[in-house]
């Protein structure tokens, strides 16, 4: 399998060590920077569908703080 | 798209489509140089493919570059890949593939390639990812969104 796209490099801010290391575990990043802006809630409901639907052991205060992460640096 | 149901959303594609016959709009919009979705982005080679224009890297969306729509079939090694979920195979034994029809069925199917070469007829067919329409919303879904067709 070829790297991951070198295209999909996180925005720096508070929480991105956090999102990349959870988010990476599973899928590469470009599939975070080429949503849709959205709000917190909109996030929040993507972090959640990743842990409920797709099972991903990401704990509760680390689904926050991704989920801040994402409506702060990838917000509308 | 907002509150545009589902249903009008493709009686409105019905009505582009007419639109598109008569000549009405250009269909040039839909080729990647004038594409800002298309434009720019590399080409990647992943195991048992060609060259495919990358959606995402992992699991892997590769979408048929343009010029494999002027032949009625599209090429295996063209063929778009869309992955959801793990594991995601490198190889394939076409020895040992088998065809699965299960579920809510009067009879369950196991089908080798070769059972499906020499027990039935051949049938071309457009295959289309059932993310490829929401592509042109003007208001972005979330997921991954394709753009082209293949054929087999």
């Amino acid at each position: 399998m070829p790297p991951d796209n070198s295209y999909a490099t996180l925005k720096a801010g508070p929480g991105v060590a956090v999102a990349r290391q959870q988010c990476e575990f599973c899928h590469s990043t470009d599939y975070i920077v080429m949503q849709p802006r959205g709000n917190g809630r909109q996030w929040d409901a993507v972090v959640t569908k990743m842990i409920k639907v797709f099972g991903a052991p990401v704990s509760e205060q680390d689904a926050k703080t991704i989920a801040e992460y994402l409506a702060t640096q990838y917000g509308n | 798209m907002g509150d545009v149901s589902r249903r009008e959303m493709m009686k409105r594609l019905a009505g582009l489509g007419t639109l598109l016959a008569a000549g009405v709009v250009d269909p040039r919009i839909v080729r990647a140089d004038g594409d800002p979705v298309l434009a720019g982005r590399p080409l990647v080679r992943y195991p048992e493919k060609t060259e495919l224009i990358l959606l995402t890297s992992r699991p892997p969306q590769l979408e048929t570059p343009m010029k494999y729509f002027d032949q009625a079939i599209t090429p295996n090694e063209a063929f778009f890949v869309r992955y959801h979920v793990f594991p995601i195979p490198l190889d394939v034994d076409l020895a040992t593939w088998r065809l699965r029809v299960t579920g809510r069925v009067d009879r369950s199917l196991e089908l080798s390639l070769d059972d499906l070469k020499t027990k039935f007829r051949p049938a071309l067919s457009r295959v289309q990812s059932r993310r490829r329409r929401r592509s042109r919303c003007v208001e972005r879904l979330r997921g991954g969104q394709d753009h082209f067709d293949a054929t087999r």
